[in-house]
């Protein structure tokens, strides 16, 4: 990967862009492709829809939106209440640095503190958790921040150089971003309609929007998903492992995919040599479902970028993933193209 | 940029975890923070600067903060690229899922606590807590071999959270507890000039293992009394607000069966002489700090305790009130130049 493409990564992975709230992304994205498309419009919803060709029977969807924090309340002392935006679990948020924009404000998460819990095998629930900014009072507080206002967590991009080991927030799904934004700079998809969706980890709202008014023969869903590769989780319960390539699912919690197409594809990696990996467990569910289901349905394809702790502060990918995730789907396309020129 | 907020991101990077003192070299800190040029570092890694007084029957007083912040140590390496650790200093594993942190090995590693993902969580349901020793820590590397090549068992690990602003003059970072003891102490010495009495200043060390630095430090000298300022509890939801201090209303003297009540008293009346904010607490059984050592070493020494009001303690997320440690410096000074007698007491 070119020094230019890390900073795209880095750039893509600290944009703000919470469910509901990716307009500084789409803008970043928009700025970014808009001389290499043939059309780009932004629909209702706040999809950002570009094409290249115009006789595209396939739609590549990848959602801008990562999950965050929504302000609910404001406390006397000052202190506010939140829920997540999108699947995040309680247990990963205590002591976590928070941000917001419009003011740009930082804060942290406090917690109550676990020994007061009247029953210790209680799991611990944002109802114990709450944002300090540094206020005393709910009138300073509701001077800065309002109910319903979104909040990202405080991480840096790092990549360890000796393993090209990336780590950052967001990489749910900015790496299916930069995956389609890097396609389409660099011309590796030349036929196609790129979709950058809304309201992903909210329930699949903007892709089912699109989707629904425009038909299409393929849908590829450009996501990440969870590569649980730990120690204490036994192979039965493992879902993909970081390092073995894109994940190309057979079936997930959401879809059972076209088992004669998916095979197709694997025969073509295995020939071309591009190491890939499906699924290993039916969980999670992505936006091949809306390409599925929505419209009036689509041969769905779901490729994902394998990637640890998604849905927390930070998480964990190889660059190398994420170039064979490229590789895998070029050669998607490759496939799709053949069989529409047969 | 808040000033004290430029310091503890120097600070920050001096720091290290207890029982790993000796890596931050003196040279760095005295080019950091010029105040302290003339400081000696003993084979503990405290760090001693002296102030001396020119009048005949001056009195000696310690004042003293503690350097080390707590961390974790690299204890056994793990297939996959993972490891575990073992705490240095008091760690809530609650706080652990999801946080990043700096492996200090051969190269400066980033390591996450692993977390299961939400989308997993009904089979792993129990709210039964771990333990530090049992939380794998990732380092994406994925071979141990080449693990090996990089970190050691023993290596010292540090949370990777960055120094932040807040509102109302409060910063985040990890370690305030004790960067900001620290970092009042360093302030009070930049503006001290021919105090009153002698004055050792002393940065120690390992206070959050026994506070082994103290016990050595003491030894061989002799003082009058000595004060120590290190990070106290400040209020927040469900926390026992008798046990607890405001955060912004300046520092705290403790009241406690176990120091010296008489010179908590004194500080007191120094305070008021110069309107600066203090705070008093009652902790009946000790305070947790290094006065519990200091106290009786070397044939005892009558000790106060000051604590600068810290949020989420021992977590990557403390937070402080940089006023606070403003109003802690004004206050130590004003205690270099008070009239001590040799017990403990001020004569105002």
């Amino acid at each position: 990967m070119k020094k230019s493409d890390i900073a795209l990564l880095e750039a893509l992975t600290m944009e703000f862009g919470p469910s509901g709230f990716e307009d500084s992304v789409r803008d970043w994205i928009r700025s970014e492709i808009e001389p290499y498309v043939d059309s780009i419009t932004v629909d209702p919803m706040g999809n950002l829809i570009a094409t290249k060709g115009n006789t595209a029977n396939v739609a590549i969807s990848a959602h801008m939106d990562e999950v965050g924090l929504m302000i609910t309340g404001i406390e006397a002392n000052g202190k506010l209440l939140f829920s997540p935006i999108g699947g995040i679990s309680p247990e990963v948020l205590p002591a976590k640095q928070v941000r917001f924009v419009n003011p740009e404000i930082y804060g942290v998460i406090g917690s109550k503190p676990i020994h007061l819990k009247q029953n210790k095998e209680e799991k611990l629930s944002f109802s114990d958790l709450y944002i300090d900014i540094g206020t005393d009072s709910k009138e300073e507080s509701e001077k800065l921040i309002h109910i319903g206002d979104p909040a990202v967590f405080v991480t840096e991009f790092h990549i360890q150089k000796n393993t090209m080991t990336l780590s950052a927030k967001a990489l749910d799904n900015r790496l299916g971003c930069f995956l389609l934004i890097h396609a389409i700079q660099n011309d590796l998809i030349s036929n196609a309609v790129f979709l950058f969706t809304v309201q992903e980890e909210t329930g699949l709202r903007g892709a089912k929007s699109w989707i629904d008014s425009h038909a299409v023969e393929y849908g590829i869903a450009l996501d990440t998903t969870t590569a649980n590769d730990l120690p204490g989780i036994p192979p039965h319960k493992r879902i993909a492992s970081i390092g073995k390539g894109g994940v190309i699912s057979f079936a997930d919690g959401a879809t059972v995919y076209r088992r004669d197409y998916i095979r197709k594809i694997f025969n073509r990696l295995a020939e071309k040599k591009i190491p890939a990996q499906t699924k290993t467990r039916r969980t999670g569910g992505n936006e091949a479902s809306a390409f599925e289901k929505n419209g009036i349905g689509a041969t769905a394809i779901s490729l994902s970028v394998p990637c640890r702790y998604i849905h927390g502060p930070v998480g964990i990918a190889f660059i190398r993933d994420i170039e064979r995730t490229e590789e895998a789907l070029i050669e998607i396309i490759r496939l799709i193209e053949e069989e529409t020129n047969e | 940029m808040n000033p004290i907020l430029k310091k503890i991101s120097v600070l920050s990077q001096l720091v290290t975890v207890t029982g790993y003192e000796k890596e931050s070299e003196l040279a760095r800190w005295i080019e950091a923070f010029p105040c302290l040029n003339g400081a000696k570092m003993d084979a503990l890694g405290n760090i001693i600067v002296t102030k001396e007084a020119k009048a005949i029957g001056a009195k000696r007083l310690l004042i003293e903060a503690h350097r080390d912040v707590i961390g974790f140590c690299v204890s056994e390496l793990l297939d996959g690229g993972f490891f575990r650790a073992s705490a240095c200093g008091g760690i809530s594993p609650a706080i652990l899922p999801g946080t990043e942190l700096l492996v200090h090995g051969k190269q400066v590693i980033r390591a996450i606590a692993t977390s299961i993902p939400p989308h997993l969580k009904k089979e792993n349901s129990s709210g039964d807590e771990k333990k530090v020793s049992e939380i794998y820590f990732d380092t994406g590397i994925t071979s141990k071999k080449r693990l090996e090549g990089m970190i050691h068992i023993g290596d010292p690990v540090v949370f990777a959270s960055k120094p932040l602003p807040m509102q109302n003059n409060v910063i985040t970072a990890p370690g305030l507890d004790n960067l900001a003891g620290v970092l009042a102490m360093i302030e009070c010495l930049e503006t001290l000039h021919d105090p009153k009495n002698h004055v050792d200043f002393l940065i120690s060390a390992g206070e959050e293992t026994l506070s082994s630095g103290v016990r050595f430090a003491v030894k061989n000298q002799s003082y009058d009394c000595a004060i120590i300022t290190d990070a106290g509890f400040a209020k927040g939801p469900g926390l026992d607000s008798t046990k607890c201090i405001e955060m912004g209303k300046g520092p705290s003297v403790s009241f406690t069966d176990t120091l010296c009540v008489t010179m908590s008293k004194s500080i007191c009346s120094i305070a008021c002489q110069h309107s600066l904010p203090l705070q008093c607490v009652a902790e009946p059984g000790g305070t947790g700090t290094s006065a519990t050592a200091l106290q009786i070493s070397n044939g005892g020494i009558p000790c106060a305790v000051l604590s600068i009001p810290v949020s989420n303690m021992h977590t990557p997320a403390e937070t402080v009130n940089t006023n606070d440690i403003r109003q802690t410096a004004f206050l130590l000074n004003a205690i270099c130049n008070a009239d001590w007698d040799a017990h403990g007491e001020v004569i105002l």
